[in-house]
């Protein structure tokens, strides 16, 4: 069984990239391998923003990563990322604020890094 | 120690492309693995000399780029048909980075574990 990292690169307003990232993410639990982490990194650090507010008949965003991160998948926000985009860190909903050597730690573990852009 | 490569496509003023793949490329050397950085299409711009971004209004992250040496971040690479698209040459670039023909690139691409796009 392979152990996964996946990365989102894409803003929440990405609904395809999202649901594709969501769907890649529970196949690869159902099918027995690990998600050891999904990181934001570049436009997906939106994703962590409380800001966002989405109307009953959007996407629900908020759902997917409640979901997932139920299933025990790690939720990482890049640090460095979020800062350069002025976007407010004390309030990141699901996403554990972490630094790029953490991410990268795991990616250099992983057996496979996806990114979903 | 993993084989890692950062591919950039992007032109150094669009969006954060090109600092976002410098901080990547950073991290992969601070902790120890082998990190390349590729560079294909308008991303050879941001390894031209004499760039000027203040001037648009940008901060001037070019200057960071160069911090790969300190960080002995030493397999720079570029697309040798970008070079002569933007009519650049080898001693127009800040830092030394090889170019690579189409098939070097396959092979620095096939030697790798993990590629990464930003």
């Amino acid at each position: 069984m392979a152990r996964f990292v996946l990365s989102l690169h894409c803003a929440p307003s990405d609904h395809d990239t999202t649901q594709r990232l969501f769907k890649f993410a529970t196949t690869c639990l159902e099918q027995g391998h690990s998600v050891d982490t999904i990181f934001l990194y570049q436009q997906g650090v939106y994703h962590a923003s409380e800001d966002i507010n989405l109307a009953t008949d959007e996407l629900a965003i908020a759902s997917l990563w409640q979901t997932l991160h139920k299933r025990g998948i790690k939720l990482m926000l890049c640090i460095t990322a979020a800062e350069k985009r002025g976007l407010n860190i004390a309030a990141t909903n699901l996403f554990t604020v972490a630094g790029l050597a953490e991410f990268a730690m795991l990616a250099s573990e992983a057996d496979k890094w996806v990114q979903f852009k | 120690m993993i084989n890692i490569l950062v591919l950039s496509q992007h032109s150094p003023f669009d969006d954060m492309h090109i600092r976002d793949a410098l901080d990547m490329t950073l991290i992969f050397a601070a902790i120890e693995q082998n990190i390349s950085w590729l560079f294909t299409g308008p991303a050879v711009l941001a390894l031209k000399e004499n760039q000027n971004p203040e001037s648009l209004g940008l901060k001037n992250y070019f200057k960071s780029i160069k911090t790969l040496e300190i960080y002995d971040v030493e397999n720079i690479y570029v697309c040798e048909k970008s070079l002569l698209d933007y009519n650049l040459s080898k001693n127009d670039l800040t830092i030394n980075a090889k170019p690579l023909n189409f098939k070097a690139q396959s092979q620095l691409i096939s030697a790798q574990q993990q590629v990464v796009n930003l």
